[in-house]
């Protein structure tokens, strides 16, 4: 059972497309949704791959950040113990990657290999929820754009998020078809009585406050400028019919024309939109005490020590989702901090 | 003003000169002019109305834009990373045929509006280039070399007999600079004749020019990336270049965009940097 629950968001720097494979309908290629919502969301399988190859990638740019015992000659205890520093450090960051996220043996060293050669039968530490949506941008016709959100997922969010701090509590307001609310001095206001998205016109109410929500983001500020609260339905309506769809082509070289039967629509979620996951870590899942390297310690629990080593190199940038050799999918991850207050940047 | 074809109640808060999302401004809060939406008009060379130059984009920072994908590039490709700063040389259009509500579009950026070259686009345009300069406009040919095949990706039937994905990563290019837009004009004048499928008009000279307006970018500078893992940036050879993948793939996107331009109308001059 999971033991520590640890939430993060991320805001998307490009386009990014996690994709659910292939649609009859107008796009050929689109996101992936709740069912039950139709709203946008990010696979926990999706994410979890990501995150694992971010790892993986630091300890190829050799950049891994470990946690305060390994120097102390601790990672011997997984048999690595003749071999130099620096290579000893990499395969106790690979042994560490397989603890937490699970047995994968393509391309590992084969001292890792052997250590897991009885039993690779075992599960990860850690966990994810899938990524939900909490901000969503739509162009807006002052302001250049605005961040759009319902009661349904901030309440939603509110409930997530007191898995991990129990005292989290907030009352969300109501909003009519039409009506929007939010804060006082923003940037998105027009003579403070109404906000056009796209093209369409909600009636605004200036007495938003969803401190508690923001405040545990950094970019807080530049939230408070552009939040929007809408109707649950209203919502819904924009991240239905309002993410980007960019048609691809291929060029024939011969002819320099578009190519016969290559084009197709991909569905995206745009730059600028904001989701939220939880990260779940349990004791490790291994017999012997000796195989749990380097987060068998006295005094400190595994659980603990394995978010703690996810959150020192959990990276601030990554890539996620498809094309990623086109820019597509990057995004900037931090923690939900309970105690970021101040919060901007 | 009620020539925007928006809704009624939209209309009463805000006309279409005081949207500053440049991108809602020209798709959705479109003039319609009697029978048909117009971005520009002009009438016995008289400009009527121009609703796309002098757009300033207020409250963009592009800098900062800038800086923010150069920055994300860095952290994911720490050690190889190449970002360089080029000015068009004398205008570019992008997306041209996109659906539109004009004749024409142009592609625009889905949330801050501006206009912005797209990371699958310059792919397109570099890859393409390396099959034309180096592999004779011969793609089959490419696929048989193993350097082309780590830099762009291939499918199973090439050398590699396994699909990869390509090793060189190309981000999205912004504006550095608030874009300076441009109408510009083509003037098919014997559009009969090329739209008739039964060869029988003849090209003469008694048909009416046709002027179609479209925008373009003109004297802006944009900022390129490419990036690439250490572990994937082996030696390679394509002709007689040798070379690290990330070498040839910045020779390469220089080639390309200095020599054989990007987006739309490249054969007319447009499309090209310096």
């Amino acid at each position: 059972m999971f033991r520590i629950a640890k939430p993060f968001y991320f805001r998307t720097i490009s386009s990014l497309h996690c994709g659910s494979g292939n649609d009859l309908g107008m796009v050929d290629l689109p996101i992936q949704r709740e069912k039950h919502t139709s709203f946008p969301k990010v696979e926990s399988s999706s994410l979890k791959g990501a995150i694992r190859e971010a790892f993986e990638n630091k300890l190829e740019q050799q950049k891994v950040e470990f946690l305060e015992i390994i120097s102390k000659n601790d990672s011997s205890k997984i048999g690595f113990e003749n071999i130099n520093d620096k290579k000893r450090l990499k395969l106790s960051f690979d042994y560490s990657i397989q603890l937490l996220f699970g047995y994968d043996e393509d391309n590992l060293d084969e001292l890792i290999k052997k250590e897991f050669e009885e039993d690779s039968e075992f599960s990860g530490a850690l966990a994810f929820s899938d990524a939900r949506i909490l901000f969503f941008p739509v162009r807006s016709a002052k302001g250049i754009f605005a961040w759009i959100t319902c009661p349904y997922v901030l309440n939603r969010y509110v409930e997530d998020l007191k898995l991990c701090y129990k005292d989290f509590r907030l009352n969300i307001p109501s909003v009519d078809i039409g009506q929007c609310i939010t804060y006082a001095n923003n940037k998105i206001s027009i003579n403070n009585t109404s906000v056009v998205l796209e093209e369409y016109r909600f009636n605004e109410q200036q007495n938003l406050n969803i401190d508690p929500i923001l405040s545990k983001f950094r970019e807080m500020n530049e939230l408070k400028e552009r939040v929007v609260v809408l109707n649950d339905d209203d919502f819904r309506d924009f991240v239905n019919q309002f993410t980007e769809i960019i048609t691809r082509t291929k060029i024939d070289n011969l002819t320099g024309t578009v190519a016969q039967g290559a084009l197709f629509n991909e569905e995206y979620l745009p730059p600028e939109t904001i989701m939220y996951f939880l990260v779940f870590s349990t004791p490790i899942f291994q017999k012997e005490e000796k195989k749990k390297g380097i987060f068998n310690q006295n005094g400190k629990k595994e659980e603990e020590l394995v978010m703690e080593f996810f959150v020192k190199n959990l990276p601030e940038v990554m890539q996620l989702g498809g094309n990623a050799t086109i820019g597509k999918g990057i995004i900037k991850i931090n923690e939900i901090n309970q105690n970021n207050d101040k919060g901007g940047k | 003003m009620s020539d925007s074809l928006v809704p009624k109640e939209t209309l009463e808060k805000i006309n279409r000169n005081q949207v500053s999302n440049f991108a809602l401004k020209f798709h959705k809060f479109a003039r319609f002019d009697g029978d048909k939406f117009l971005f520009f008009k002009t009438d016995k060379g008289k400009i009527i109305f121009n609703d796309v130059e002098n757009f300033n984009f207020p409250s963009i920072n592009f800098n900062n834009l800038c800086k923010e994908i150069s920055e994300a590039a860095k952290k994911l490709f720490p050690t190889i990373n190449y970002v360089k700063k080029l000015i068009i040389d004398w205008r570019l259009t992008l997306g041209l045929g996109s659906e539109s509500v004009y004749e024409t579009s142009i592609n625009l950026h889905p949330v801050y509006g501006f206009p912005y070259i797209p990371g699958q686009s310059i792919k397109g345009v570099v890859r393409s280039w390396v099959i034309l300069e180096y592999f004779n406009k011969d793609e089959e040919k490419a696929y048989q070399s193993e350097t082309f095949c780590h830099l762009f990706g291939c499918p199973k039937e090439s050398i590699l007999n396994k699909e990869y994905q390509g090793a060189l990563v190309f981000f999205d290019a912004y504006p550095i600079e608030t874009p300076k837009l441009k109408v510009d004009v083509m003037n098919p004048h014997y559009q009969p004749y090329y739209s008739d499928k039964t060869n029988t008009k003849p090209p003469a000279d008694y048909y009416n020019p046709n002027p179609i307006f479209f925008v373009t970018v003109e004297n802006t500078s944009f900022q390129f990336i490419i990036g690439i893992k250490e572990t994937e940036n082996n030696l390679g050879k394509i002709d007689n270049i040798q070379g690290h993948y990330f070498d040839l793939g910045k020779k390469f996107l220089l080639e390309a965009l200095t020599q054989k331009g990007v987006g739309a109308k490249t054969a007319v001059g447009y499309g090209y940097f310096k």
